[in-house]
């Protein structure tokens, strides 16, 4: 194995794996040993969260997924069925997501109504000691009803021991986060629960969240920067000023002749021109043809051990398969020393609001947004502009967060 | 590309044939033209030996003026003649014969006597090695193997053979025994994205249900990253529909091209050859259906199958 996930999770999402659970059952094997992951823990969640969600399409019969094989409804048996096939460490309770700040009353509160049935089946239905059930917490419910919100929030914190953790979902609104909603939903929820916010973030709104108490993220920012050719390069270890160091004497790049190498340690040497505006480079652009030089020079990854960014830019150029894998290994290695930063820096205010302008004021980590959705034609007879602009949309094919 | 063992390169020549609508042949060169914006790119042999040179590689490759297996008539012939004057102009362009070998390429289509010709120039050229061409397309197999004898026959015993386009398991192991040291295919990858693995016993396509609850790896007897850490389950689920499949499988299907130039390879050198083949053989028709045109090429080089 040349990666390694150290302490994190993989995130199976039901969508992307609707078709496998009943060929995993008769084997015996966790969902995580399955994919080729023995002893990592799992988290399954009901939608890839890269996928943007088509409103209009859950009812009594239960939530939609857009599987392979088009879209399907997951009632709570069938959900309980699958998580009970997957065997996951930790899940997502099945949740009524169709939810925004354009929703009517009565929208919420079938969304409220249908998270708390799906939670009392499943905390009946599925031993909590054998994996722990995340609830799901729906943001929109409270900028539209407050009073519908506080009620579904305080019924769901009666049955608050018998599961695990909370997921807040749909934190940004129009495309922003907005902290007051998130601070004051988190100030009610129980000290000892983790909350979990999926979703693409950029890291200084990682930071933000981070703040307001959020524990967990998924990883859908780095498929996202990894899929428009860009990689972070945080140099996080010059951030730290640490000469001395913490990581050892990286060992040379293999694809530089040995003259250039760079080794690391000594920064006053780096011909990289180090400026907060390069937190994030394009390989895709013309600059990196003949720059014969690892994407970071502080980094131990297997990218930055092995490939040069000219070479990265080569693959890219020509839509090798290679070119994305080696560009998510050096992605998920940045995202993992970052949270390694976050962590270490959060006793200290100082230390961590220095990360967060350090980030912030990048304006590089401004991801260009492009809509991933669906070409559901399952269209209903109701024909609003919003389902016609659904169709259009082109289907794109998404990575899972399987860590494969 | 961070590889630290031996490269060779291809001249272009092949896309004479697979992109035989695009290119326009002349005795200059082949030109090109781009499908996407209609510019044109003219591949004369010195272009394509300055290429090779910049790229650097161990071993490269004449320009050819290859044609399609199943093309007969005179055309052949101005192709192998062709190739002849083509290959001088190779030699004359290349700058670095003392640490990059240039190989020709024996041509003639299915014509036995313009190969002969072709091989006959081609060794007076005095190079470190050789390839045959202009085969493994969709020619009828007895005639392919019958071409393949006729060049190894001709061509220096002391010099590496190397046969383009080659290929499948069953054709590498007759190949080898015909007296071919070198191949090269597209197959085991371009079939392992589709969803197929290659093993010992034949192929077997991932994609079908009966492989929906195999639990058991790709191959029982394969050490590689795939077969030790997932099973034909796993890569039913995904294949055709994941990339990853494609890489799980490569991996795999390159791997097991190893062991069997390996296994080639330590029974020559052990004296067992003949007896490899014949298991081998048997493990891929193990109700010995043997193809006639095996059949036929083992014979011609002393080897009787069980």
């Amino acid at each position: 194995m040349v990666f390694n996930l150290g302490s994190q999770a993989i995130q199976i999402s039901i969508d992307t794996t609707y078709t496998f659970h009943e060929n995993v059952k008769p084997s015996g094997y966790t969902i995580s040993k399955f994919v080729g992951f023995p002893k990592i823990p799992s988290f399954l969640t009901i939608h890839n969260p890269l996928r943007e969600l088509l409103p209009g399409f859950n009812d009594r019969s239960g939530i939609s997924v857009w599987t392979r094989m088009g879209r399907r409804t997951l009632d709570i048996s069938k959900f309980i069925q699958i998580v009970n096939d997957f065997q996951p460490t930790f899940f997502q309770v099945l949740s009524d997501y169709d939810v925004s700040v354009s929703s009517s009353v009565k929208r919420i509160r079938k969304s409220t109504s249908r998270n708390l049935e799906y939670l009392n089946e499943v905390i009946q239905k599925i031993d909590s000691s054998a994996r722990s059930a995340f609830g799901t917490i729906e943001v929109s419910w409270f900028l539209v009803s407050p009073f519908d919100a506080e009620i579904a929030l305080t019924h769901m914190l009666e049955k608050q021991h018998d599961f695990n953790g909370f997921i807040l979902n749909g934190v940004k609104t129009s495309g922003k986060i907005n902290p007051i909603n998130i601070s004051n939903i988190i100030a009610k929820l129980p000290e000892n629960k983790p909350r979990f916010t999926p979703g693409e973030f950029k890291l200084w709104e990682i930071m933000d969240l981070v703040r307001s108490g959020v524990d967990l993220f998924d990883s859908s920012v780095v498929t996202r920067v990894s899929e428009e050719g860009q990689v972070f390069s945080l140099q996080l270890e010059k951030l730290n000023h640490s000469k001395a160091t913490a990581t050892p004497v990286l060992p040379s790049n293999e694809s530089i002749p040995a003259k250039s190498n760079q080794i690391n340690g000594d920064f006053s040497s780096d011909n990289e021109n180090f400026s907060a505006a390069q937190l994030v480079l394009n390989l895709r652009e013309k600059q990196y043809f003949g720059d014969f030089s690892p994407i970071s020079t502080t980094c131990n990854c297997y990218t930055c051990r092995k490939y040069t960014r000219a070479y990265l830019h080569h693959l890219l150029c020509t839509s090798e398969l290679l070119g994305p894998v080696l560009l998510m290994m050096h992605n998920l290695d940045q995202f993992e020393k970052f949270f390694q930063a976050v962590r270490q820096r959060l006793p200290d205010e100082q230390k961590f609001a220095e990360l967060y302008e350090y980030l912030k004021s990048s304006d590089a980590t401004q991801l260009p947004i492009s809509v991933i959705g669906n070409t559901s034609t399952e269209v209903k007879n109701d024909d609003s502009p919003v389902r016609r602009n659904a169709a259009r949309i082109t289907n794109q094919k998404l990575s899972t967060i399987e860590g494969d | 590309m961070n590889w630290k063992r031996n490269i060779l390169t291809d001249s272009g020549g092949f896309q004479m044939v697979s992109l035989l609508n695009l290119a326009e042949i002349t005795e200059e060169g082949v030109k090109f033209k781009s499908p996407y914006d209609g510019s044109e790119c003219m591949l004369t042999p010195e272009e394509s030996i300055h290429i090779q040179n910049k790229i650097g590689a161990d071993i490269i490759m004449q320009l050819d003026d290859v044609v399609s297996s199943t093309t007969t008539g005179d055309r052949v012939v101005e192709a192998m003649e062709r190739t002849i004057r083509w290959l001088d102009r190779c030699i004359a362009a290349h700058k670095h014969p003392e640490r990059q070998s240039l190989f020709p390429i024996v041509q003639g289509g299915l014509n036995a006597e313009l190969r002969q010709r072709c091989a006959e120039e081609l060794i007076k050229r005095n190079t470190p090695g050789f390839a045959i061409g202009g085969l493994s397309g969709g020619e009828a197999k007895e005639d392919f193997w019958k071409m393949v004898s006729i060049s190894t026959e001709i061509l220096p015993k002391g010099k590496p053979r190397y046969l383009m386009g080659v290929g499948f398991s069953e054709d590498l192991v007759v190949c080898s025994a015909l007296g071919c040291d070198m191949y090269d295919c597209v197959f085991p990858t371009r079939t392992a994205r589709f969803g197929t693995a290659l093993l010992f016993t034949g192929q077997i396509t991932l994609k079908h249900k009966k492989f929906a609850q195999d639990y058991s790896p790709v191959d029982e007897t394969c050490h590689c990253s795939t077969c030790t850490t997932y099973s034909r389950a796993y890569i039913h689920s995904i294949a055709t529909q994941e990339t990853v499949a494609c890489h799980l499988l490569s991996i795999h299907n390159i791997a097991f091209q190893m062991r069997l130039m390996a296994k080639i390879r330590d029974s020559i050198k052990n004296g067992i050859f003949p007896e490899f083949v014949q298991e081998f053989m048997l493990g891929m028709y193990p109700t010995k259906n043997y193809p006639q045109w095996s059949l036929n090429a083992l014979s011609s080089v002393g080897i009787q199958l069980i």
